[in-house]
């Protein structure tokens, strides 16, 4: 999923965690083999069977090699990479909280998730007052026009790695108010969301278990059903 | 100082076991709908009453079936389904553990199949729905 | 009531009347002709001693009648022996000219008047000529000009491109002065609003607050939807005063089709009302010592605030009560178990809330930051026809639940607490003095409850008809005004909360402190942004 409006993420190096969080650069990377790829069949149909192109074709050859060595490696470190930053997810998460349009009952769900019957931090989550400072994103409301671009400058200003969790009914869908001429419809339709918490709102144990979920610490207990009737 | 030391010592620890504990919702709290399909015709009255759209059916009149949905991304726990439900086939229950990865993991489908006017041969109704109205001989009032 | 003959207090503006009705008892409906309301407006403000309580615009061209202009005021019954005894609800409706979308503002002598004007200006497009500040409020500069939501012709789901205007915020010139903007992402959990403070050092010389990001189209949507499922997003305006914008939606249509909900129902619909103010009064006493680093405070307020909102689980399936109301009375009774739960739960908050305001709210450092910070005077509340808790504090005695008894208010004896200072701890003092009230209202309800149904069927409503409904949610006054329309819809739905009114008068209250005094500040009048932007 992209983010939508005049808002442009900035050129992406090789996403390492694009994986875990479904996130798809705006731009389209130069992948160096595929490159190479397409040089060499461009080559080959102009292959006269002169030294030259022979000496041109071996090399292309030993850079295809090459290059395929390099990304089967940035695979393996890719993985272990992510389950690196799952590990050290499992210890500790620090949130900033945005909330684009809710009616603020969700917000105070999650105040309350730092009284002391829930007390949120005995698991190593933590609120923090910048963005630069977040793991994670915790969006609750369907995004209002007027806080749209709000929205986007503060999901730039996360830095990687960086999880989006939509919190509510609105956050997840747009609850009530869909798509209309001041709410776009839920977060996911102006960003990509790892995490959602339905409810209206979620009681606070809900959203510690999403939380949780985040941190791999809890299994999701939801899955999809079905029922067709027999012919 | 001393009376704040005392308030807090006599407060004592009031935090709660979850998730290493249960922590059960409380008799009559609105939670997830489910849905028995042994009690339900596919008559689509909860997707009439339902007002934030999670519950949503399409006829597709090629294949002769309605297609049911309900999206726990949308709902909003209010039970009017549940109210509005003639053959209490919704109820609201007590579960409340629904954060998920992704949309498809929150969704409940279902297929029915449409039946067809013995006269013009077009879909009206589902079939369960035409079976029961048959039976009772009454329509959907409550 | 109104008793007394409609001429003796109009007498000056009798040749402007056009007609008048009486839908309810306590709400008159004068049609007055186009071009006199500024008069009459200022004339009941200054001599009958009225309170602009509303203004509402609304597009009903499809009904053959123009633009409209509904001014509410509350005046003190006519004859009454107090003012206080008897108030009614008096509607001025004037017709603004479709080739001429433009109005005579009142804003320079009500000052209450400014946001109703800009806001509908931006929503219907119709002028306030002569309004000191015409900027742009409800839609920010990314909407493009010469598009009106609210009109009849918009579509509520047309999503119009981004435009790419500028705002202007008042600058602050000076040697020294710097301007600070903060939000509208804010650092805490906390609402999105934009504040420019424009300080010397620490001290805070000027703040503008800038709102309106929440602004979701509620009062649009709720002409798409059926008048039973508006109940819905009426409960969903704000999550902490959810129950009253309920109860108030339901009045208004249960006024409009003419039934009486249950005597059984009236009861609960207090006790819940009640309960919906002391989770909020006990909360928000936390959440001033979270504002002034009393972390004890925080942890003890929150704790009890937790207490109760598990009652409320208990009692209704939901945390802040929704789900409870409909139109006609109440979906769930309540049994007798759940009456001493409520008994025994609010005795032990009583005793734990006393001992720990006892212990608070006396402590030096505590009252060294509370007093004299952030103090608005009677006359700017006046003038801003600030309501509820903030208003209290500030020495103007109203309460809709005294002053327009609804529900079984006028059942129960209780006290409204009233305070001159103006500051936060005035604030904080009226709410801890509320919340014991609330207790006490509570325990004489349920001593009372009748037996009875909690339900009358209300199927349909007739069309066309308009009529308030209010409640005092723990904020302050709501007001909503529908008007519906044919078969099960809404045609306008205009909510007024209290955070509505009293948001301006949040930053006159600033200048003067220090900069981290305005959290402070800000969590003394707690109002919500949501009911605010819609």
């Amino acid at each position: 999923m992209k983010p939508n409006g005049r808002f442009s993420a900035p050129e992406k190096k090789v996403p390492i965690v694009a994986a875990r969080s479904g996130w798809q650069p705006l731009v389209p990377l130069h992948n160096p083999l595929s490159m190479v790829k397409a040089h060499k069949s461009c080559a080959s149909t102009i292959d006269n069977g002169s030294q030259t192109m022979d000496r041109e074709m071996i090399k292309l050859q030993r850079v295809e090699q090459n290059l395929e060595a390099i990304e089967k490696s940035l695979e393996e470190l890719g993985a272990r990479l992510s389950e690196r930053i799952g590990k050290i997810f499992g210890r500790s998460l620090h949130i900033r909280e945005v909330d684009s349009g809710s009616c603020n009952a969700c917000e105070w769900e999650i105040t309350a998730l730092s009284n002391p019957v829930y007390d949120l931090e005995r698991f190593g989550i933590y609120f923090v007052a910048s963005p630069r400072h977040a793991d994670v994103l915790l969006v609750t409301g369907p995004v209002t026009r007027n806080l749209q671009t709000a929205l986007l400058k503060t999901y730039e200003a996360t830095p990687e790695p960086k999880l989006v969790i939509a919190v509510g009914a609105c956050a997840c869908s747009g609850g009530l108010f869909h798509e209309g001429y001041a709410s776009a419809g839920g977060v996911d339709k102006v960003l990509p969301v790892d995490i959602y918490i339905p409810g209206c709102p979620p009681r606070p144990q809900a959203i510690l278990q999403g939380l949780l979920l985040a941190m791999d610490k809890m299994d999701q207990k939801m899955r999809k059903q079905e029922f067709a009737e027999e012919s | 100082m001393f009376r704040i030391l005392k308030k807090s010592l006599s407060t004592g620890v009031v935090t709660t076991g979850y998730p290493k504990g249960q922590d059960p919702a409380p008799e009559g709290f609105r939670g997830r709908p489910e849905v028995d399909f042994e009690k339900c015709t596919g008559c689509k009255v909860c997707s009439e009453a339902c007002p934030s759209g999670a519950i949503s059916y399409e006829d597709d009149l090629e294949e002769g079936v309605r297609r049911w949905r309900l999206s726990y991304a949308g709902c909003l726990f209010c039970g009017a389904c549940e109210e509005q439900c003639p053959y209490g086939a919704i109820t609201l229950s007590q579960f409340y553990e629904m954060a998920s990865r992704n949309k498809e993991d929150l969704s409940v489908t279902a297929t029915f199949r449409l039946g067809s006017c013995s006269h013009c041969g077009q879909y009206y109704e589902t079939e369960r729905e035409i079976q029961r109205a048959r039976k009772e001989g009454s329509h959907r009032c409550r | 009531m109104i008793d007394t003959p409609l001429h003796e207090w109009m007498a000056p503006f009798k040749g402007t009347i056009l007609g008048s009705e009486t839908p309810v008892p306590n709400e008159l409906y004068l049609t007055v002709k186009p071009g006199t309301c500024a008069e009459i407006c200022k004339y009941l403000y200054d001599r009958q001693g009225a309170s602009l309580v509303a203004m509402v615009g609304s597009d009903e061209r499809p009904l053959n009648e123009g633009f409209n202009l509904y001014y509410f005021f509350s005046l003190p019954s006519p004859g009454a022996p107090t003012p206080q005894n008897s108030r009614f609800f008096l509607n001025l409706r004037t017709k603004v000219d479709e080739r001429h979308p433009e109005f005579t503002s009142i804003t320079p002598w009500i000052p209450a008047a400014h946001w109703y004007e800009r806001e509908i200006q931006d929503l219907l497009g119709l002028k306030p000529v002569g309004h000191p500040d015409p900027r742009r409020l409800v839609l920010h500069e990314n909407w493009p000009e010469g598009l009106y939501p609210l009109r009849k012709d918009f579509d509520y789901k047309t999503q119009p491109p981004r435009a790419q205007e500028d705002f202007e915020m008042n600058p602050v010139e000076g040697e020294g002065v710097f301007e600070i903007p903060v939000g509208p992402v804010h650092a805490g959990i906390i609402e999105p609003g934009h504040f420019r403070f424009s300080s010397v050092g620490e001290e805070i010389l000027n703040l503008e607050a800038r709102l309106f990001y929440k602004h979701k189209g509620t009062e649009k949507l709720a002409e798409t939807l059926p008048f039973t499922q508006g109940l819905f997003l009426a409960e969903r305006i704000c999550g902490v005063c959810s129950f009253s914008h309920a109860t108030s939606y339901c009045q208004a249509l249960e006024k409009i089709a003419g039934v009486e909900i249950p005597e059984r129902a009236q009861h609960l619909r207090t006790i819940l009302l009640e309960l919906e103010r002391l989770y909020n009064h006990v909360g928000d006493v936390g959440n001033i010592c979270a504002g002034t680093g009393l972390l004890v405070g925080n942890a003890q307020g929150t704790l009890l605030k937790e207490k109760l909102m598990q009652l409320n689980e208990i009692i209704t399936g939901n945390r802040y009560l929704r789900g409870m109301n409909t139109i006609g009375g109440l979906r769930r009774d309540l049994s007798e178990k759940q009456r001493l739960l409520i008994l025994s739960t609010l005795r032990q908050i009583e005793k734990e809330f006393k001992e720990l305001t006892d212990v608070i709210m006396f402590l030096s450092t505590q009252r060294d930051r509370l007093e004299t910070t952030g103090v608005l005077p009677r006359t700017v509340a006046r003038d801003l026809g600030v309501v509820g808790v903030a208003a209290r504090a500030s020495g103007l005695d109203s309460d809709l639940r005294r002053d327009h008894p609804y529900a079984a208010y006028d059942k129960v004896s209780f006290k409204v607490p009233l305070r001159t200072e103006g500051d936060v701890s005035a604030r904080v003092w009226v709410r801890i003095e509320e919340a014991f009230e609330s207790v006490h209202i509570i325990e004489q309800l349920l001593e009372t409850l009748p037996r009875g149904d909690i339900r009358v069927e209300v199927k349909e409503l007739p069309p066309y008809k308009s009529v308030l409904g209010y409640t005092e949610s723990p904020r302050g006054a709501n007001l909503h005004w529908i008007m519906t329309s044919s078969g099960s819809y809404l045609y306008r739905y205009k909510i007024r909360s209290a955070s509505y009114v009293n948001w301006p008068a949040v930053p006159l209250t600033v200048p003067g402190n220090i900069v981290p005094d305005f959290p402070l500040i800000n969590k003394s009048f707690n109002l919500c942004y949501s009911c605010t932007d819609l």
